[in-house]
């Protein structure tokens, strides 16, 4: 296993020397990098806790934002703003843990998240003062010393290999993450085992919305333009949740493989066919994966895996 | 006051009677459509434990399906044929999306997640296609009634009327079906216990897809009752659906009784929050309402757990 993942990403760090002057390549794999990690802290949430968070854009667009105004307004440089950013998020995560955690029904987290991310877009169109609205906002820095795009990609792959590598040692090899896994599984269970389970439901939220937060603020300092259909709309929502479904549930890595297959699939059909088509694609994409494929590619490579051991199939 | 400023809102004038009537009347037509529709997203939760994302695009279908049919043929015609269509879906979405999860060999919880998301992929499917076909254009139906009606010294159209009368009629057949008929009676044993329920011989296949029709062919109603109304456009449906989670958590997840009183006290609100801060922070008010009551009485209104 480690030694594949050393194999996949040894390419990433050479691809630069060939396709230096590629400029739109090098976007779509920062892109790719960026959502990736995004990927991952729903998976945190969706496939390890068992809790569905349908307004995910929230965090990233938090993120995002709160960098994009603490770089431009109170001039910190953008290393600063990108913690700030996700420490933003991270506050955010943890209120609405605490407002919808309590309860022992899960639903009531994906209710509270679905309507958080329509409130924050809302403030954020509706709060042209201090966001300009749906005109923009723009004219923040990006970060010192990495103005040139190959400098952005290795910032980008780094930011991605250490949040992967982060959360997956968090999932893997923690006392917590087992903790998460145990109230997955069987949550009555896990509570009769002393385990406060609303305190680590509300950790697991507020980690997963930090590295969203982190991915939007990186997010931002590469584009350098955010307007709220751009990062807190539904649609946002929809590609963490369409990366997860499509790449794996419960494997953080397959958010890896999800975020660049999204992140290509759409560029392409946004050359070949009109951006519907490609939002038709995915909903029906994530509707087929969720139901006929609920391990998504991460659950196919092992089946496949398997079958090529002649060991006994999964199901 | 602070709310007649420029900044909270479009309106500058101050709240006076006959306005206050206006926007409480209204309130009602608003409260009828929530009732219309969140009765059916209880009806859901209630029976099958899963929460439906793409409620918000059921009723937009509805509401493009009577604009198309009443512009070809008549409009009461689409007034019946819209439910129809609804119910036809809610049909197909519990076959080949619910059917199959149910069957997979996994735990509960993980098979409510797996639905439910992907009935936010159908949302996002139906929103889309509802975009290819009609365009994203903001769309009305005309009038079915182009009168108006004089009650109580306000005026009020009578298209506004009769969107009343309808809710109040089909929610009143909804529990006579609930209550008088063995297919109703089932399904609120359903609600309470599915071993028992299929121990006692019911086809609770059957009985899911009938009751998911049920449940999208009211929100198609009040799609279809409402077209000539409000404007539809491809991403009203979203905001219906928070509005209508929203309400379902005041009147408490699974209650029938409190999402129809939720849904009035909602209509209410937002159309003084309309008249006070203007349209645009209507869902931000929501999610306040929402959120207050999940921190004061977590419950809802009622705070049972039944389905009516």
């Amino acid at each position: 296993m480690l030694s594949m993942c050393i194999a996949l990403v040894i390419p990433l760090f050479i691809l630069p020397l060939f396709i230096a002057q590629e400029a739109y390549i090098l976007h779509i794999l920062i892109m790719a990098f960026i959502f990736s990690v995004y990927g991952a802290s729903w998976d945190l949430l969706g496939g390890y806790m068992g809790l569905i968070d349908f307004g995910h854009a929230a965090f990233f667009g938090i993120g995002a934002y709160t960098s994009a105004l603490v770089s431009l307004y109170l001039r910190l440089s953008p290393y600063i703003s990108f913690i700030l950013g996700g420490a933003g998020a991270m506050l955010f995560g943890f209120l609405i843990g605490i407002l919808s955690l309590r309860f022992a029904a899960r639903v009531y987290f994906a209710i509270c998240t679905l309507g958080f991310a329509e409130t924050v877009r809302m403030v954020c169109r509706n709060w042209v003062d201090l966001t300009r609205g749906v005109l923009g906002f723009w004219g923040y820095p990006t970060f010192p010393g990495l103005s040139s795009r190959i400098s952005y990609y290795y910032l980008a792959l780094a930011f991605m290999l250490i949040s992967i590598f982060t959360l997956y040692v968090l999932v893997n090899y923690t006392h917590v993450g087992r903790v998460f896994r145990a109230i997955k599984d069987n949550e009555v269970v896990a509570e009769h085992r002393g385990i406060n389970v609303t305190v680590y439901k509300i950790l697991c939220a507020a980690i997963s919305a930090l590295f969203a937060g982190l991915a939007g603020a990186v997010y931002a300092h590469h584009i350098l333009l955010l307007t709220p259909e751009d990062v807190l709309s539904p649609a946002v929502t929809s590609l963490a949740i369409g990366i997860v479904v499509i790449g794996g549930r419960g494997t953080i890595v397959g958010s890896v493989i999800g975020a660049f297959l999204v992140v290509t699939t759409s560029e392409v059909l946004r050359a070949y066919a009109a951006v519907i088509y490609n939002l038709i694609i995915f909903g029906s994409l994530i509707m087929v994966f969720a139901i006929y494929v609920p391990g998504g590619i991460m659950g196919l490579i092992h089946w496949g895996r398997d079958r090529l051991r002649r060991e006994i199939p999964l199901r | 006051m602070f709310w007649t400023s420029r900044k909270f809102g479009p309106y500058t004038w101050a709240l006076e009677e006959s306005q206050m009537l206006e926007y409480v009347v209204h309130g009602l037509l608003l409260g009828s459509l929530y009732a219309l529709t969140s009765v059916g997203l209880v009806l859901l939760f209630g029976v099958t434990k899963v929460i439906n994302l793409a409620h918000g695009e059921i009723y937009l279908i509805g509401g493009y399906a009577a604009y198309t049919i009443s512009s070809i043929l008549n409009p009461y015609l689409a007034l019946l044929s819209s439910p129809l269509v609804g119910f036809l879906t809610g049909m197909v979405v519990v076959k080949s999306l619910y059917s199959p999860v149910e069957r997979l060999k996994i735990p509960e919880a993980d098979k409510h997640m797996l639905f439910i998301v992907s009935t936010f992929g159908l949302s996002i499917f139906l929103q889309n296609l509802i975009l290819l076909i009609w365009g994203s254009f903001p769309l009305r139906a005309a009038l079915f009634l182009s009168g108006t009606l004089n009650v109580i010294g306000i005026t009020m159209y009578q298209q506004r009327f009769l969107v009343v009368v309808f809710a109040i009629g089909t929610i009143a057949l909804l529990f006579l079906f609930l209550f008088k008929t063995k297919a109703g009676l089932a399904l609120r044993a359903l609600s309470q216990d599915v071993q028992t329920t299929k121990a006692m011989g019911v086809k609770t296949d059957r009985l899911y897809a009938l009751n998911s029709g049920i449940a999208m062919s009211l929100a198609a109603l009040g799609g279809a009752l409402v077209s000539p109304i409000f404007w539809l456009s491809p991403t009203a449906g979203v905001e219906l659906t928070e509005k209508l989670f929203a309400i379902v958590i005041l009147g408490g997840m699974g209650s029938v009784r409190g999402a129809l009183v939720a849904s009035l006290i909602l209509g209410l609100v937002e159309s003084i929050s309309v008249f006070l801060f203007g349209q645009q922070w209507s869902l931000v008010v929501f999610f306040l309402a929402m959120s207050a009551v999940l921190l004061i009485r977590p419950t809802g209104i009622f705070g049972e757990e039944r389905l009516v």
